[in-house]
């Protein structure tokens, strides 16, 4: 049983990373405030029960997911139809071919990944449906292992992994086609026989 | 196959390089964790290169998604956590 007298202690040096996650699930500053608010509040009350030596960051995340999810999801406005359609098969390396390769050297993909914006990676990750968005979220943005993430949203592991995996292709095809935009990316060949299930 | 066995250099059917290019983005990857999956991926240079794509992606994403959380709302959660009243809380759904 943890101690509510030191929650705050305990529980404000993570407002940051909360404030990151909110930003990025609700889409807005307005609500991305009132729910990190909401989460502290809600963490404040059940601290209690927290088992203390336990992982407060996985607990604190937690009730952010179930708070935006209970509270927050039906309000948001709908994201940009996103394409999950071929991600299986994109593989960025494999994209960056041809010319393109032969000119940039070995470090295309170190380019690519360069050229991209913050606002743009932001903007693909923005545009992911809510369980690939909270997924990809919770591993690339703020580093939780696998089995952390089946714990905070409480689903089996490999639905985790599946939703990372597409997550995170799609989100390539996203920046792939910011890399086209740029003349980094040589267009798709049609003729290309189409890859085996992927990573 | 198992991770006794080379990799085929197939990095799409290839258990091995799934294996090791998912343990190796599993949680913050560490430069070692990074290198020990180069290591045994090294008959596989397009597994190589699937690695090493997905570790700068999961790292640019880490850095262009950091915000701070604005100093009015620290001070706005501490205030409300000094004078909240447990039992005029209407909180559900832990």
């Amino acid at each position: 049983m943890a101690d509510q007298a030191t929650f705050a202690d305990q529980a404000m040096v993570y407002m940051d990373q909360l404030y990151s996650a909110a930003r990025r699930m609700t889409r807005n500053t307005a609500d991305a405030e009132d729910l990190v608010q909401e989460t502290y509040l809600r963490a404040y009350r059940g601290f209690g029960n927290f088992q203390e030596g336990t992982n407060l960051r996985a607990w604190l995340f937690r009730i952010l997911t179930n708070a935006f999810i209970n509270s927050y999801r039906s309000k948001q406005r709908k994201p940009q139809s996103v394409d999950l359609a071929g991600v299986e098969d994109l593989y960025l390396h494999q994209r960056l071919g041809g010319d393109t390769k032969a000119a940039l050297g070995a470090s295309a993909e170190d380019v690519l990944m360069e050229t991209i914006t913050e606002s743009e990676i932001i903007d693909a990750l923005e545009s992911l449906p809510e369980e690939y968005r909270i997924s990809v979220l919770l591993a690339d943005v703020e580093g939780f292992a696998y089995k952390e993430i089946a714990e905070i949203l409480d689903v089996p592991i490999g639905t985790v992994m599946s939703r990372l995996h597409r997550g995170r292709k799609t989100l390539q095809k996203r920046l792939l086609e910011f890399g086209k935009t740029r003349g980094w990316v040589d267009p798709p060949d049609p003729d290309r026989a189409p890859a085996p299930a992927g990573i | 196959m198992t991770r006794d066995e080379p990799c085929l250099g197939v990095p799409n059917q290839c258990d091995l390089s799934r294996q090791l290019i998912a343990q190796a983005l599993d949680g913050q990857p560490s430069v070692e964790d990074v290198s020990r999956a180069r290591i045994e991926l090294a008959n596989c240079l397009p597994c190589v290169q699937i690695l090493d794509v997905e570790v700068q992606f999961k790292l640019a994403m880490s850095q262009a998604c950091r915000e701070s959380a604005p100093a009015s709302l620290q001070i706005r959660i501490t205030e409300t956590l000094q004078r909240v009243v447990l039992d005029d809380l209407d909180i559900q759904d832990f």
